[in-house]
């Protein structure tokens, strides 16, 4: 299936809480991403997407964080795969990862790519969802925003149905 | 094929000129996005979010316009193409074909444009494959936004894509 099938998340930003629509401290001590139900899709994108940044020492550490339910329990990060993108459009390749520190300067976009299959079984339970967490060593403004993008639908839907409940 | 085998692009905004990374005021009065090629992708997918929206009334008007060079030395009349609204965090709207859409007056949104190649045109015989998207200001909103470009439903695949900007 292409982009046409897909599911689109874009989740209201709140400084030092959540990272979604655009903030100008789009980090700022550590955030996470919407939760998102990979029930219905074998892989989930997350597309950090960054502008402006002030200062260079502060090097936010992205990982994949498998969780039972929206709100629910967490376990260990699992792996994933990055690519970089160098604006405007140089494309690197896939990288196998379990975390990714993102690269201190301007204007740059990380999309982390999660398989449906490397989530866990938890005491016989499967925790279907996962989040993208950042932690931000030291604060170092960067205006920045992430969306999710739902792929491989297991089956095509006109209208497709929520993942975030 | 899948998203992971597209090709992404998002370029540093430069105010008043072109629209790529979230930026401030990002589609004041009139910006374009890049200019890319689908000579490569059946697919070009513009994605334009924001976040604050001054008063939750601004709004800009969307089309799709080919040109014949990454310079868009020459452009020509604005294509169909679909689209897709999207409210926070993720109720998605079925697409609609259409020539021009405005987006919503809201806080926090974002609107998918799909663009087809066979919907490029011939002008004087020659194949205009390239695209942008023109957002015009319909009413000020001063949003926080930005657009990102992702090329989909390539040719062939590659685990490193070529550059569509050139």
């Amino acid at each position: 299936m292409s982009l046409k099938d897909a599911h689109f998340v874009l989740l209201a930003g709140v400084t030092g809480t959540t990272i979604g629509t655009p903030l100008a401290d789009s980090m700022q001590g550590g955030v996470i991403s919407d939760t998102v139900s990979l029930v219905k899709y074998h892989t989930a994108y997350f597309c950090l997407l960054l502008g402006a940044r002030t200062g260079s020492t502060a090097a936010p550490v992205c990982t994949i964080v498998p969780i039972s339910s929206v709100g629910g329990t967490t376990t260990t990060a699992i792996p994933f795969e990055y690519k970089l993108i160098a604006t405007p459009d140089t494309n690197a390749a896939w990288v196998q990862a379990s975390t990714y520190t993102v690269v201190t300067g301007n204007s740059q976009a990380v999309i982390f790519r999660v398989a449906a299959e490397n989530l866990p079984l938890v005491s016989g339970v499967k925790y279907e969802y996962c989040y993208l967490n950042l932690t931000e060593p030291a604060n170092d403004p960067q205006v920045g925003a992430c969306l999710i993008i739902m792929d491989d639908a297991r089956y095509a839907e006109d209208t497709t149905d929520i993942v975030t409940s | 094929m899948s998203l992971k085998d597209a090709h992404f692009h998002q370029i540093t905004t430069v105010d008043g000129t072109t629209a790529g990374t979230p930026f401030v005021d990002q589609y004041d009065t009139s910006i374009n996005s890049d200019v890319v090629s689908m000579a490569k992708y059946n697919k070009c997918y513009f994605i334009y979010y924001w976040g604050t929206n001054a008063g939750t009334a601004g709004t800009e008007t969307l089309t799709v316009i080919p040109c014949d060079d990454a310079d868009a030395s020459n452009t020509t009349t604005a294509i169909p193409f679909r689209y897709k609204y999207i409210t926070q965090p993720d109720t998605n709207a079925a697409w609609v074909a259409a020539s021009t859409v405005t987006t919503e007056a809201a806080v926090s949104g974002m609107t998918i444009i799909e663009v087809n190649a066979d919907d490029l045109p011939l002008v004087s015989g020659v194949k205009y494959e390239y695209v942008k998207l023109a957002s015009a200001e319909t009413v000020n909103g001063a949003k926080l936004g930005g657009i990102i470009i992702i090329m989909d439903e390539p040719r062939y695949a590659q685990d490193v894509s070529e550059t569509v900007t050139s």
